[in-house]
């Protein structure tokens, strides 16, 4: 595609990348920051669902309190009973209101915590999503223990997938937007130089040159200049994730730690592949783009 | 190769430049085009090399109406053609070796033939030691001399040559004279369009005069088809489809 040899088409004549370069590396490093962001919304958004779903919470309130009026079964041994009878249920396991004082006791104190009415937390964990009848089971508990709260955290969930889906589709709009602006800005040098070197254009056709050919110069000349300018916005991108997945991965590092984002902020393996794919994107962008715009403005040159 | 049929040409304003034009240049024959600055020459040769379309008749060229020709069939039709301009028109960030390879390149010629021909064809004119010159370092002469280099690097059945002599003295211009008829007789067409009535004084072909818009034909006292003596250096492996 580039011409061996001379370079027919100069844009401009200093040698510096100039306004395009600017363009497209600029464009490139923000493009690669969005598509970071994007992928890493998707990366959490799924690292926590997969966290959570096959998680069922059961509260049971005034767990020892009896159901009947022999007082033989406390409410949490009639929702334990019911657990049983319930099929799909993998792992149990009871978090009573000794072990959730202790958990609260150093952020309240002794006297706040004991004048608490703890419910009693049963943590379920599901086997398969498709064998456990959530809804009946919370008829039957509604029925035999009144007030008992069975939170499958979907709610929660489906709040944290639509907003992580926003965030890549956010995302990938900007890397959409800055990818039309890059093109139109080769658009201009393309049609700029087609102008500067007119007459140039017009002897290459004087001696039998194809629209193709002289369009497969201004390829040469984009992509001479774009390709660098793609890589080295595209490398500093690159270094900027790293950072911040750096910031974020940082054990000492407060809230973050706290949060599961996995290793390197994140991201993985295939993010990382795409993100070094993207300045190699609009590279391809610009090459294409500039032939279609020389094209198009010579067929309509005389 | 060439045909005019009646060929009326006028641009928007003002009285046709050319009328009731008819001639043909057969293969193998050497024309001077002449006339005063603005009688039409540059227009003819134009017509000839598809920049322009007759307002009113027939060209043909290559045995082809140029109506008929699409954007590619000009474009190959061009690659037949030597096209020597009086500006000389060389790209100026290029060096001489590589405006003279441009008809090859556009015409996808190996870069090993490349690299062997172009320096072949600098010796022809007189430049072998200007091979990596720029062209704002070389006198007009020299200039030209690339520009003709280039006009004939690719073997064309046809050279044009506009007002190849305007810029440069009498002394050089009949040595490109000279060049122009060697390359005659190598079996080219060839068309040079002048004002100088020395040279056409000197190197008596057939010429074509146009004055008041009207096309006229001197025979000219050399026979008109010449005898190819010598080949241009290089060349068989330039054949052309």
């Amino acid at each position: 595609m580039v011409g061996q040899g001379a370079r027919e088409i100069t844009i401009n004549r200093n040698g510096s990348p100039g306004f395009l370069g600017w363009v497209v590396g600029a464009m490139v490093y923000v493009a690669v920051l969005s598509a970071a962001g994007a992928l890493f919304a998707q990366s959490v958004s799924q690292r926590w669902a997969s966290s959570l779903t096959g998680v069922v919470t059961i509260q049971v309130l005034a767990a020892e309190q009896p159901v009947d009026a022999e007082n033989t079964i406390t409410r949490l041994g009639a929702v334990l009973e019911i657990l049983r009878a319930t099929p799909g249920i993998g792992h149990l396991s009871i978090l009573d209101r000794k072990s959730s004082l202790a958990l609260l006791q150093p952020w309240l104190g002794q006297e706040l915590v004991e004048k608490i009415d703890l419910p009693t937390m049963i943590d379920l964990r599901i086997l398969g999503s498709a064998t456990l009848d959530l809804d009946g089971l919370r008829q039957r508990l509604q029925r035999r223990t009144p007030g008992t709260i069975v939170d499958d955290h979907g709610l929660w969930l489906s709040r944290v997938a639509a907003l992580t889906a926003a965030v890549e589709r956010g995302g990938w709009l900007i890397v959409l937007l800055v990818g039309v602006v890059a093109a139109v800005s080769v658009i201009f040098a393309v049609l700029s130089g087609l102008w500067v070197n007119r007459e140039i254009v017009e002897l290459l056709h004087l001696m039998g040159a194809r629209d193709g050919y002289v369009a497969g110069r201004f390829q040469g000349y984009v992509l001479a200049v774009a390709l660098p300018a793609s890589v080295i916005g595209g490398s500093f991108a690159i270094a900027t994730v790293m950072a911040i997945a750096g910031a974020l991965h940082n054990p000492g590092g407060g809230l973050g730690s706290g949060l599961k984002f996995g290793g390197l902020g994140g991201l993985r393996t295939l993010d990382w592949v795409i993100l070094c794919a993207v300045p190699f994107v609009f590279a391809a962008l610009t090459l294409i783009t500039a032939r279609v715009a020389a094209l198009v403005t010579l067929r309509r040159m005389v | 190769m060439v045909r005019f049929e009646d060929v009326e040409m006028r641009y928007a304003v003002g009285s046709p430049i050319l009328r009731g034009a008819n001639f043909e240049l057969a293969p193998n024959t050497f024309h001077f085009l002449t006339g005063k600055s603005g009688a039409g020459k540059s227009s003819l040769l134009r017509m000839i090399y598809l920049a322009l379309l007759p307002s009113r008749g027939r060209v043909t060229v290559f045995d082809r109406d140029t109506k008929d020709l699409t954007r590619a069939e000009i474009s190959d039709t061009r690659r037949r053609l030597g096209i020597v301009s009086q500006g000389f028109r060389l790209i100026e960030h290029l060096s001489a070796r590589e405006n003279v390879a441009l008809p090859l390149r556009i015409a996808g010629t190996r870069e090993a033939v490349i690299r062997r021909h172009v320096p072949e064809l600098l010796d022809w004119v007189g430049l072998s030691d200007q091979i990596d010159a720029l062209p704002q370092t070389l006198s007009g002469g020299q200039q030209q001399r690339v520009a003709i280099a280039r006009a004939v690097i690719a073997r064309p059945a046809l050279l044009l040559a506009d007002e190849p002599t305007g810029n440069v003295d009498d002394r050089i211009a009949f040595r490109l004279l000279y060049l122009f008829e060697e390359l005659h007789r190598t079996g080219t067409t060839v068309v040079v369009a002048t004002h100088n009535d020395a040279l056409c004084g000197e190197f008596q072909h057939s010429r074509l005069h146009i004055s008041s818009g009207r096309l006229s034909r001197i025979p000219g006292k050399i026979p008109e088809t010449g005898t190819p003596c010598r080949a241009l250096p290089g060349a068989p492996d330039l054949a052309r489809d």
